[in-house]
C-alpha cells in the first residue's frame, strides 16, 4: 500500500490494474516528471488495458532515473508500451534536468530505468516497448524484475537496443555508447527462475564506470584529429546492428513457445562461408523436465529486420488474438 | 596455503595434473561455440586476415564472456571451500555440521548460475562437464582414507556429488570446478588462472580438431598470444562474485513491496557476448558437427 501522504520521486510511476466484471480497470495511475503515463480511451479486449510509457522531450538525459512499480492482479491483462525508440543522449557533466546528488555530493552519470513488476495469480503481462537506442558516449543501465505470483501467473517480455544513431549526418554512430546494461529478473513464488544481465561496456573509454565523474580523456594539443574511437564491446556485437530477446513464461503462451519450438527444431544450419542478415536461437525453460517457458534471442543488420521478426514471431505465437487487431497494430505502428 | 598442496612444489604438481588433456572430464566433446561460429560464417568477420586470426578473435571473445559470466561464480564457491578447514577435527558429527551451511549456499549458487543460463546447449555442456569433475575428484583425487578421517572440504565435495544425483543440485561447471579445485586445496588465485587457461587451450584443441589450425600453430599462439588474453580477463574479473539471493519478503518494516529489491549487482556475473550466446544456442541445429556444444 502507497501512503497517501508520500510525495513520488522524479521520474517515479506507480500503477495497479485490476479486474472489474468483464473490464480491466486502473486503479492507481500515477506519475512524475520526467515520465509520463497515458492510458488509451479505448477498449481493446475483454480483461485488458493498455498504458504507455513516455518520457518527456522523447528520450532521457544522463542522471535521469526512472522508477516503475506495476501491479497486475488477479483475472487482468496489462499490455505495457512505448511510444517511439527509447533514446539515451549522451552523457553531459554539470547538466541534468531531474537528477538526485548521490550520497557522496556528485552528480549520477548513468540513465537509469528500473521497471518492478508484480503479476498476480492469472494475470498477464505483456511488455512491448520500441528498442533502446543510446547515442555516441550514453551509459544507461536498465533493471527489470517480474514476480509473477504462480505457475497461473503469464508473462511475455520483449528487451531489445540498437547500435546507435545510424542515419546520424556525418556517417552515424555506430555501436559508440559507453555502457549499456539491461537486467531481467524473473522470479516465481518469490524463487528466482532467470536472471538475463546483458553488459556492453567500453573498457578503453576512461568514463566507463558510472563511479567515476570526471573525463579522463587526456588534453592533446596536436592539431590532428585522432582516429574513431572504437568501441571494447563492438567485436562481441558486429556484425551486427540491433539485438532482442523474447522472454516468456505461463501457459498463455504456450501457443508462442510451441511455435518458436518448432521453427527453430526445424532449422538446419549449413555451413556459411558469410553471416547471415539475421540470426535468432530458442531456448526452452523447464521446471521438472516440463517447458514453463522459453527464451529467444534475435540479431539483425538493421532495427527493421529485427522488428519483422519479433511481429511475425509474435503473430504466428497467437499474440495478435490475445491482444485484439486494433491494439496489435498500434503496438508495432511506431 | 593448506591441504594436499602444503608447499608450493605439491600445488605445482596438482596444477600439472589437473592441466594434462588425458583428464577425463569429458571436456574434448565440448567446442564453447566455436564449430557454430565457424559454420555461421563468422571466423572471416571481424577483420581477421586468416583462419588463425579468426580462431584469435573468437578466443578473446568466449573468454571475455567465460569470465565475465562464470569466473564471478568459481571464485564464490570456491572461497566456501576454502573457508573450512582442511583436516578432519576428532569429531566427524562436528565435520559434517561445518558443511552445512557452505553447502545451502553451494547449492544456491549452482542455481544462480542455471537461472543465468539461458541457453540449452550451454546448460548442457557446463553440467556434464562439472558433474565429470566431481567424478574425478571422488575417484582419482580425493585421499583414500575412512569415513571419519574425511575433512570438511572433502565432505562437501561428497554432498554435492549426492545432490547432483539426487537430482537436487545440477553439478555446473564452475561449481564443480571450484568444488574439487578447493578440496585439493588449490589456491583461490591458481584456480581461477587454471579455470581459464583450460577454457583457451580447450578451445585450440578445438580448432585443431576442426581443421581450422595445425597443431603447431595452436600451441604457438598458447604460448604467444592466449597467454596475455587470460591475463587481461583475469586482471578484469578476478575479484567479482555472486551476491547472495536474499528471500523477497514482503511487509517487512514499512518498505514498500518493490523496495526489498537488492537492485543491480553490478560486480556481479553478466553475460558480455550476445552474439555468442545465439550462435552457441544453435549448436543442435548444425547439419554436421563432431562436437556436442
Amino acid at each position: 500500500m502507497l501512503l497517501p501522504t508520500r510525495r513520488l520521486a522524479p521520474g517515479e510511476g506507480v500503477v495497479k490494474l485490476a479486474r472489474a466484471g468483464q473490464q480491466a480497470v486502473f486503479e492507481t495511475v500515477k506519475f512524475s516528471y520526467p515520465l509520463k503515463l497515458i492510458v488509451p480511451k479505448r477498449h481493446f479486449m475483454d480483461g485488458l488495458n493498455v498504458l504507455y510509457m513516455i518520457s518527456y522531450g522523447g528520450g532521457l538525459v544522463a542522471g535521469d532515473q526512472v522508477v516503475m512499480h506495476v501491479e497486475v492482479e488477479k483475472g487482468a491483462t496489462l499490455v505495457l508500451l512505448t511510444q517511439g525508440s527509447t533514446k539515451v543522449f549522451k552523457t553531459r557533466p554539470g547538466r541534468f534536468l531531474t537528477a538526485t546528488p548521490l550520497p557522496d555530493g556528485t552528480l549520477p552519470t548513468t540513465t537509469r530505468q528500473l521497471l518492478h513488476i508484480k503479476i498476480h495469480p492469472s494475470s498477464t503481462l505483456i511488455l512491448l516497448p520500441s528498442p533502446v537506442t543510446c547515442f555516441s558516449k550514453a551509459n544507461y543501465a536498465q533493471r527489470q524484475t517480474f514476480d509473477l505470483g504462480d505457475e497461473t501467473s503469464n508473462l511475455l517480455l520483449l528487451d531489445w537496443y540498437t547500435s546507435g544513431r545510424m542515419g546520424m549526418k556525418g556517417g552515424g554512430e555506430e555501436w559508440d555508447f559507453t555502457r549499456y546494461r539491461s537486467e531481467n529478473e524473473v522470479r516465481v513464488a518469490g524463487r528466482r527462475v532467470a536472471k538475463d544481465v546483458l553488459l556492453l561496456e567500453d573498457e578503453d573509454r576512461g568514463d566507463a564506470s558510472p563511479a567515476s565523474s570526471a573525463s579522463s580523456t587526456p588534453p592533446t594539443d596536436s592539431s590532428a584529429s585522432p582516429p574513431p574511437h572504437r568501441t571494447s564491446y563492438l567485436p562481441r556485437v558486429a556484425p551486427y546492428s540491433s539485438y532482442c530477446t523474447l522472454l516468456i513464461r505461463g501457459s498463455l503462451f504456450t501457443p508462442l513457445l510451441q511455435h518458436l519450438s518448432t521453427s527453430f527444431t526445424s532449422i538446419t544450419q549449413y555451413k556459411q562461408t558469410n553471416p547471415y542478415s539475421l540470426v535468432w536461437s530458442f531456448s526452452p525453460l523447464e521446471k521438472g523436465g516440463e517447458e514453463v517457458g522459453g527464451i529467444a534471442r534475435c540479431a539483425g543488420d538493421s532495427t527493421e529486420s529485427v522488428k519483422r521478426w519479433v511481429q511475425e514471431v509474435l503473430k504466428e505465437g497467437g499474440i495478435e488474438k490475445i491482444v485484439g487487431e486494433d491494439l496489435w497494430k498500434n503496438a508495432f505502428s511506431s | 596455503m593448506e591441504g594436499l598442496a602444503g608447499s608450493g612444489s605439491l600445488e605445482q604438481y596438482l596444477l600439472l595434473l589437473l592441466s594434462d588433456s588425458n583428464l577425463p572430464t569429458g571436456g574434448f566433446i565440448a567446442s564453447s561455440g566455436l564449430e557454430s561460429y565457424i559454420q555461421h560464417g563468422l571466423l572471416a568477420s571481424d577483420g581477421a586476415e586468416n583462419k588463425a586470426q579468426g580462431v584469435l578473435h573468437f578466443l578473446r571473445k568466449s573468454l571475455h564472456a567465460y569470465a565475465r559470466l562464470s569466473l564471478p561464480f568459481l571464485s564464490s564457491a570456491h572461497l566456501l571451500l576454502l573457508a573450512l578447514p582442511a583436516t578432519s577435527s576428532d569429531d566427524a558429527g562436528d565435520d559434517l555440521s561445518a558443511t552445512q551451511n557452505a553447502f545451502t549456499r553451494l547449492l544456491q549458487l549452482d542455481h544462480q548460475f542455471e537461472t543465468m543460463s539461458l541457453n540449452h546447449i550451454a546448460r548442457r555442456a557446463s553440467t556434464a562437464q562439472g558433474v565429470a569433475l566431481l567424478t574425478l575428484y571422488e575417484r582419482a583425487l580425493a585421499p583414500e582414507v575412512e569415513a571419519e578421517g574425511k575433512g570438511p572440504r572433502q565432505l562437501l565435495v561428497e554432498r554435492l556429488r549426492k545432490a547432483v544425483r539426487a537430482g537436487e543440485a545440477l553439478g555446473h561447471l564452475p561449481v564443480g570446478f571450484a568444488a574439487m579445485a578447493g578440496a585439493c586445496g588449490l589456491t583461490l588465485a591458481s584456480t581461477q588462472h587454471l579455470f581459464l587457461f583450460l577454457h583457451a587451450r580447450s578451445l585450440l584443441s578445438s580448432a585443431v580438431r576442426l581443421n581450422t589450425l595445425g597443431p603447431y600453430l595452436a600451441h604457438r599462439q598458447l604460448l604467444h598470444d592466449v597467454r596475455p588474453l587470460v591475463e587481461e580477463a583475469l586482471a578484469s574479473c578476478k575479484d567479482l562474485r555472486v551476491a547472495e539471493e536474499k528471500p523477497v519478503e514482503e511487509g517487512l518494516g514499512r518498505k514498500e513491496w518493490w523496495e526489498v529489491d537488492e537492485g543491480e549487482d553490478e560486480e556481479g556475473p553478466a553475460t558480455t557476448w550476445p552474439l555468442g550466446e545465439i550462435l552457441a544456442a544453435r549448436h543442435d541445429q548444425l547439419h554436421s558437427k563432431i562436437f556436442n556444444s
